[in-house]
C-alpha cells in the first residue's frame, strides 16, 4: 500500500507542466465520487458510495472518492496508476480550488489519501479486487471511510451493498472468464464421447456439428459491460 | 517514483467564466445550427456515437470547465455528472464533464468552430469562450503539437487530443487515454 505524506508526492511532480485530462477531477467537481470506467462497480455499489459520502458529508466529514481500476481511469495521465498516493496528492490539487479537499483515492495496487487528518487510520486496509466489477476497489472505499470518518471523530457507517442486483457493468470474473471455460470443457467431454460411441461413418457429420456447437459458443468471446450508467 | 514531465495539477479556475454553461439559446430550443461548413447541425433522437474527441481549456493558466450536456437539449436526463439523453442531441455532444466530446451522424469531419457553435461559446483567435485572448491570440495544440491559425478549423478527428489556451502557457498533454467504446 502506497501512503505516505502528501507533500512527499507533490515533490515529485515536476512544477514545468500541466494537467487537467484525468476525468475523476471533473467529475468530483461535481460529485463526490468518481467510479471506474472498466471494469465499472455495479448500481448498488455506486449508490453506498453516494450515499456513504453524502452521509460522511452531514457528519461533518466531507470526502471526495476516486476508484481508479486501470489507466483508462485516468485520460491524459495514465503513468499515474499504480501510484495511488501521488495520485491523490495530485487529484487533491486539482478539485481544491475553493478550499482544500479531502481526498481518498483506491487503486487495485493501494490506497492514497490527502488533506485527512489521521490517515494512518487505512494503514494495513487491504485493497479487494474481487468482483463482480470494480466492486472489491468500492468495498474497500466503503471501507476506508468508514476508518478515516472515525479517526476524525466523524464515524458513519457504510450501507450495504447487495450483491449481484442492479448490476450495470459489474460482470464477475467467474462468470466472464470462468463460463467460456467451461463451455470449452463440456463441449470437448461431449465431441469425446460422442467419437467413442458414434459409427465411424457417423464421425465426420457429428464432428462437423461439434465444431458448430463450439463456434457458437465463441469461447474466446468476453461478455460486453453495458453502458455506463 | 518518476512521472512524465507533463504531469502537474492544475485547477478550475474562480468565477463563472471558468464554468460556462453547457447550452446557448439554439441548442437549448433544439434549432438547426450552422457548421462552418455551411451545412445545419440538426438536433434529432441520439445516435450512435462514431468517435470521440478530447478537448481542453486553460485561461491565464486555470481550467476552464467543459460541462456535461452540450449538444443536448433539455429536458435532460442525469446520472450524476453524466447526461443521458434530453429532448434532442446534436451529433457534436458532451455526456461528461471530461471534455470528451462525442461525434455521432453521418460522414463529415467536424471541427471545433462546429462543436462551439453548439455550446453556443465565442471561438476565434481573440476570443476563448468567456476570455479575450489578448496579444499572443488563442492558442491551438492537437496531439501536442501546435495548430497554426484560425482555432475554429481544428479537426475534431478520432481520438484528437486538443488543448486550446489564452493567456499563461500550459504544457499542453500530448494523448488521452479514452473510456472503452468511444
Amino acid at each position: 500500500m502506497a501512503l505516505g505524506a502528501a507533500c512527499a508526492a507533490v515533490a515529485v511532480l515536476p512544477a514545468s507542466a500541466a494537467a487537467d485530462a484525468d476525468p475523476a477531477s471533473d467529475t468530483l467537481l461535481v460529485q463526490n465520487v468518481f467510479t471506474p470506467y472498466s471494469p465499472q462497480v455495479s448500481q448498488s455499489m455506486s449508490k453506498a458510495l453516494t450515499d456513504i459520502t453524502a452521509q460522511a458529508q452531514r457528519a461533518g466529514f466531507p470526502i471526495k472518492v476516486a476508484i481508479v481500476a486501470g489507466p483508462t481511469d485516468l485520460g491524459g495521465v495514465p503513468d499515474m496508476f499504480g501510484k495511488p498516493q501521488p495520485y491523490a496528492s495530485f487529484l487533491a490539487s486539482e478539485i481544491s480550488f475553493n478550499r482544500k479537499q479531502p481526498t481518498l483515492v483506491v487503486m487495485p495496487a493501494g490506497i492514497g489519501t490527502a488533506n485527512i487528518p489521521s490517515a494512518s487510520a487505512v494503514a494495513g486496509l487491504h485493497v479487494s479486487t474481487a468482483g463482480p466489477g470494480a466492486d472489491g476497489l468500492g468495498q474497500t472505499a466503503l471501507s476506508a471511510i468508514e476508518r478515516l470518518s472515525a479517526a476524525n471523530g466523524h464515524p458513519v457507517k457504510a450501507p450495504k451493498v447487495s450483491s449481484g442486483r442492479g448490476g450495470s457493468s459489474g460482470v464477475s470474473p467467474v462468470l466472464a472468464f470462468g463460463a467460456p471455460v467451461g463451455l470449452i470443457i463440456v463441449a470437448a467431454l461431449l465431441i469425446g464421447l460422442g467419437r467413442r460411441r458414434l459409427p465411424e461413418d457417423d464421425e465426420l457429420e457429428r464432428d462437423e456439428t461439434d465444431e458448430d456447437e463450439l463456434a457458437e459458443q465463441e469461447p474466446g468471446r468476453r461478455p460486453e459491460h453495458e453502458p455506463r450508467p | 517514483m518518476r512521472l512524465p514531465p507533463s504531469y502537474q495539477p492544475r485547477s478550475i479556475g474562480r468565477g463563472p467564466a471558468f464554468r460556462p454553461p453547457p447550452l446557448g439559446a439554439a441548442a437549448r430550443a433544439g434549432r438547426p445550427i450552422r457548421a462552418l461548413g455551411g451545412a445545419d447541425l440538426r438536433c434529432g433522437p441520439l445516435s450512435r456515437t462514431r468517435f470521440a474527441a478530447h478537448v481542453e481549456l486553460f485561461a491565464h493558466g486555470r481550467v476552464v470547465a467543459i460541462p456535461a450536456g452540450i449538444g443536448v437539449a433539455p429536458p435532460l436526463r442525469r446520472d450524476g455528472a453524466r447526461v443521458l439523453g434530453g429532448r434532442c442531441s446534436y451529433p457534436l455532444r458532451s455526456s461528461e464533464p471530461t471534455g470528451v466530446i462525442e461525434v455521432s451522424g453521418g460522414g463529415g469531419r467536424p471541427v471545433l468552430g462546429d462543436l462551439f457553435a453548439v455550446w453556443g461559446q465565442p471561438l476565434s483567435l481573440a476570443r476563448l469562450a468567456g476570455f479575450a485572448a489578448g496579444p499572443g491570440g488563442v492558442r491551438a495544440y492537437v496531439d501536442g503539437h501546435r495548430h497554426a491559425g484560425d482555432p475554429r478549423r481544428v479537426a475534431l478527428s478520432p481520438h484528437a487530443q486538443i488543448v486550446l489556451e489564452v493567456g499563461g502557457f500550459v504544457p499542453p498533454h500530448p494523448v488521452y487515454r479514452f473510456p472503452p467504446g468511444r
